[in-house]
């Protein structure tokens, strides 16, 4: 069936490899491993999806595919710490508080946005929830498996479950102001940044007391059949394992006194895993950022957008580097995913970072904030083959992606990049009406 | 291209069997057995009988075979080089009940509610019937044997149907019915069999989104199973015990978790597949999967699940493109797609169109190849109508034999599979004593070119289908009507959480619109800007709590449907539809 060819055509062009599509030997390339320096005419050896050896002279086992990246640079895949894309819908904007939603169940695995993210170097990627509420959903650690269409074979196995939280005006507008001044929709906390504290607080507490109606209904169980525990929340249950220490916290933030305030709403509740998203004034609080062992994933340059992220600079991730805070460099965008290492370098041609703190930024350093980082975020032996090839430094603002492996299936090659990538299209709307327009404007 | 004589045929066959409009006449029955004689019936999908008699006693079979005795007191249906299968079914159907207005509830309407609706005090915790949690809720209560859905199936040569009422994320129970009767009790075979459950999501409340129905279902299931056990416990002995809690919409999940009652989740994609197979796989229910109108992407999975299935006879619109081509011509356009093209759009944008157009014809063959691949992947499956117009029924199915579905596997996904579906392969499914004497007879083999149905039998009445006039096929494109704009129009807006309604108003005077627009949470109704007209194209903008919305909308007679521009940036699609959700 013509189909079907189509199909092995798509399968050919994502998964290059020929005897056990995870074997791979990069030869000659300049290695930036990130925790070990930087290794000159190096071989990497990939074998079953982990990196089996680094080292010169490395010879290809029978039927390994060779990849020549003589003059070339080869960087661990690119993780980004803050991304939407691949997912079938964002926000469960109705409620302050939707703990019990997860990310895991809207992964979208047909989205081309993946294969974007790929051709930018990208190979792990944390799907988040939006802003609008104060404690928003789970969120979902994916590798870009682009061509599965199955959204569990996109799932980083093993990683770590994490929450999003939110403060500021997102939630403020999401739920308070707009519910009272405008709409006639009855307001709801919060309205303040006041709120956004009290209903942290108010939803701890919740989830703490219901951990211990949980286990005092496990002790009383044992002697008497006939106990009867609480009600099921699945809410509750995610605040109690967040409680537990099973859960990272990621929390949307932008100005110094909010993130000062969940640190101590944090502290009083005893979570210590906390990662600032965007935190654009995470700058003001360095010292206190570190001495929490809290970390920041920022933008490199992007603020005034709103009232609350005026005072922003673009030294933001070099200050907070150089006080010892873990920092990451994100995205938040399906356009700015597809040049990361961009942003990195902005990190250090505003903040003179070096060049491996720079591309730690969009590496090493999400991975430990994803809890990832025994896997994934350096090149070394025993972690994941997840790696990129550039023709150029990654930090040269020439520098293009060749080639970028995940497990070491190849699942980008400049080479082999036609037009139509989608996994899925739209079969009701007629192309000509897409282009309708079009050709007058880019003649103009 | 081998494909296309045999396409051919079917369409033609299809045309004949199903696509014409058909009227029937029942004929007052001087007695309620019936000998259907000189016929070749085919008793099972694959068996064939020449030249034999089906007798209907009390509504039920009681004999099937050559030369078997007829009956003093039959009515004789000489069906003498005609061809008698087993009645079909539909394992989920909204047959007899009311089609939804667009603004009630994206498609499926009911429980959901109307348009402007008050503003609830907790968006995150709505009232059950503003949530579309409404498992309580019967079919039973809202089936109309009069309706024209239930004489339009029966010409398509459906005699009973998994019946499921309409509404959101969790409409209520279904009811396996026959497609005759003067009441609603008449038609009910077997009721509470099924919990209906669909990805719809409330408009503007808790859970509007994927995310927030998979997370509701687990939350119901659970505490459902928790209150299940505290019940017994509770039965067992009260004294010295809380009374459980109780409401409606946990206590219908107790036949479901007693394993009594599956649930029959609609899917209409092919995440909404996988999500609902999670679902299964967490919770543990029994299920039935219907709609899986992608299911070539995951053939494999399904199989390896083992749960049944009722796959859509329905396919997606074709676009404008392809509706006038030919078949022969299209697999042309098909053949010469090439997936390694790269062409600059500003060069030659004519070939990046047909570059898209072939892709996008490949693309469509792959929801027509949906129930063949899925029977080379080891699925067993039955076909389900819903969201299917009748008359397409067997239009549709003609495609999918085209496309090299077996006839076989068809026919048992009209009778002997659905029945199994439904739980009722005893009563129905097949022509053997003892069954429902449901049947139905064709002037030829049932696939082939030219047959055409002849009558339908349901418990031993017999229904002549005539082929009638056809469907008057008034102003094409609707283009030129004169009410224009002007009027009321409901809409409904698909956001990001979930869909919102409302109404707007336009009125006009010579060449200047004016309008108002209301939706579900705001108390008052915004005036529109800008408005304009534009053959079909219309568009204005208006200020919303969420900023500046301009909307564009394409306008054929009584539907819009378009996008509107949330500041300039997030887009949303909009429908609308002529008339005022408050009774017109």
């Amino acid at each position: 069936m013509k189909t079907k060819h189509i199909a092995a055509l798509f399968a050919a062009l994502l998964f290059t490899g020929s005897a056990g599509a995870q074997d791979v030997l990069i030869k000659g390339g300049t290695v930036l491993t990130i925790t070990g320096g930087s290794l000159d005419a190096t071989d990497v050896l990939v074998r079953n999806g982990r990196i089996a050896r680094i080292g010169a002279g490395l010879q290809a086992p029978d039927g390994v595919d060779v990849v020549d990246a003589t003059g070339k640079f080869v960087l661990p895949g690119i993780i980004d710490a803050h991304s939407h894309i691949a997912l079938s819908s964002v926000n469960e904007g109705t409620s302050p508080v939707t703990a019990e939603v997860s990310m895991e169940d809207v992964v979208d695995p047909y989205d081309v946005s993946i294969y974007r993210a790929l051709a930018g170097g990208v190979t792990s990627a944390h799907l988040m929830h939006g802003s609008a509420n104060v404690i928003g959903g789970q969120n979902e650690t994916i590798k870009l498996r682009y061509g599965a269409k199955d959204p569990d074979a996109l799932r980083f196995q093993g990683a770590p479950r994490t929450i999003k939280f939110a403060l500021g005006e997102n939630p403020t507008r999401s739920h308070g102001l707009r519910g009272s001044n405008v709409s006639g929709r009855p307001a709801l906390r919060p309205a303040s940044r006041m709120g956004v504290e009290a209903v942290l607080r108010e939803t701890f507490e919740a989830g703490k007391r219901y951990m211990e109606a949980q286990d005092a209904y496990t002790a009383a169980s044992r002697n008497n059949p006939r106990a009867v525990g609480p009600a099921y929340n699945g809410q509750l249950e995610v605040m109690a394992d967040i409680l537990r220490g099973e859960i990272l916290v990621h929390c949307h933030s932008y100005r110094a006194d909010e993130i000062l305030m969940l640190m101590r709403v944090l502290k009083d509740y005893g979570v210590e895993n906390i990662t600032f998203q965007h935190a654009n004034e995470a700058f003001k609080v360095a010292p206190e950022l570190a001495e929490f062992g809290a970390r920041a994933s920022v933008f490199s340059d992007w603020w005034s957008y709103k009232f609350e992220v005026y005072y922003s600079t673009a030294y933001n991730a070099a200050i907070l580097t150089r006080n010892g805070v873990t920092t990451s460099v994100n995205s938040d965008s399906g356009e700015l995913i597809r040049h990361l290492y961009h942003e990195a370098a902005k990190a250090q041609r505003y903040g003179g970072l070096t060049d491996e703190e720079s591309l730690k930024l969009i590496t090493i350093n999400p991975a430990i904030q994803l809890g990832i980082s025994d896997r994934v975020g350096s090149i070394e032996v025993g972690k994941d083959g997840d790696l990129v090839i550039f023709d150029a430094h990654p930090l040269s603002v020439y520098a293009t992606p060749l080639m970028t492996f995940v497990d070491g299936v190849k699942y980008f090659d400049r080479e082999a990049d036609p037009d139509d990538m989608r996994l899925e299209i739209d079969v009701t709307t007629d192309p000509s009406d897409e282009f309708a327009g079009q050709e007058a404007s880019i003649h103009n | 291209m081998r494909l296309s004589t045999t396409l051919r045929a079917a369409i033609v066959c299809a045309l004949l069997i199903g696509g014409t409009q058909s009227s029937t006449a029942q004929i007052a029955p001087p007695s309620r057995t019936v000998a259907i004689t000189g016929a070749t019936v085919i008793p099972a999908p694959g068996q064939t009988i020449p030249g034999a008699t089906v007798v209907i006693r009390d509504g039920l079979i009681t004999g099937v075979g050559v030369g078997i005795p007829i009956p003093y007191d039959a009515r004789i249906v000489e069906a003498d080089s005609m061809y008698v299968y087993a009645g079909f079914i539909d394992p989920l159907s909204y047959v007899g009940q009311e089609a939804p207005r667009a603004n009630q509830g994206g498609g499926f309407g009911g429980g959901g509610g109307g348009g402007n609706q008050e503003p609830v005090a907790d968006r995150g915790n709505p009232p059950f019937d503003r949530a579309g949690l409404e498992p309580y809720l019967d079919v039973r209560d809202k089936l109309d044997p009069e309706h024209a859905s239930v004489e339009a199936m029966r010409n398509a040569g459906f005699t009973a149907a998994h019946a499921v009422p309409r509404g959101r994320m969790l409409p209520g129970s279904g009811a396996v019915v026959v497609l005759h009767g003067s009441t609603a009790d008449e038609m009910i075979l077997a009721a509470d069999v099924s919990m209906f459950a669909q990805f719809q999501g409330a408009r503007g409340v808790y859970p509007g989104t994927p995310m927030a129905m998979m997370a509701k279902m687990r939350q119901l299931y659970t505490e459902a199973q928790r209150r299940h056990g505290l019940d017994a416990q509770y039965e067992d002995d009260a004294n010295g015990m809380s009374r459980p809690p109780y409401d409606p919409v946990h206590s219908a999940f107790f036949p479901v978790i007693e394993g009594d009652t599956p649930v029959f989740f609609f899917v209409d994609d092919a995440l909404e597949t996988h999500r609902a197979l999670t679902l299964r796989e967490d919770l543990g229910f029994r299920m039935v999967l219907a709609g899986v109108p992608q299911g070539y992407d995951m053939a494999q999975k399904l199989a390896r699940s083992g749960v049944p299935i009722a796959v859509t006879t329905d396919f997606p619109k074709q676009p404008g493109w392809m509706a006038s081509l030919k078949r022969d011509s299209l697999q042309i356009i098909m053949d010469n797609y090439d997936p390694e093209v790269r062409t600059a759009t500003w060069r030659d944008t004519e070939a990046e169109v047909r570059s898209l157009e072939a892709r996008q014809a490949l693309a469509r063959e792959d929801f027509i190849q949906n129930a063949a691949r899925l029977d080379e992947a080891g699925v067993r499956f039955a076909f389900t109508s819903v969201e299917t117009r009748p008359a397409d029924i067997h239009k549709n199915i003609g495609e999918m034999l085209a496309a090299g579905l077996d006839t076989t596997v068809a026919l048992a996904a009209l009778t002997s599979h659905a029945a199994d579906l439904i739980g009722m392969s005893r009563a129905m499914g097949s022509i053997e004593r003892g069954k429902l004497g449901n049947v139905v007879i064709t002037s030829g083999p049932l696939f082939a070119e030219g047959s055409a149905i002849k009558h339908v039998v349901i418990e031993g009445t017999v229904y002549d289908i005539e082929a009638g006039k056809g469907e008057g096929r008034g102003g094409a494109d609707g283009s030129g009507d004169g009410a224009g704009l002007a009027g009321s129009w409901t809409l409904v807006a698909e956001t990001p959480d979930g869909d919102i309604g409302g109404t707007l108003e336009v009125s006009r005077s010579g060449d200047t619109y004016r309008g108002w627009l209301t939706y579900d949470g705001v108390d008052q109704s915004i005036p529109i800007e800008e408005i304009k007209v534009d053959g079909r194209d219309v568009s204005f903008s208006f200020t919303s709590p969420d900023g500046f919305v301009m909307v564009s909308m394409t306008r054929n007679r009584n539907e819009m449907s378009g996008t509107a521009l949330v500041d300039g940036a997030n887009a949303v699609s909009v429908t609308m539809e002529r008339g005022n959700p408050k009774g017109n």
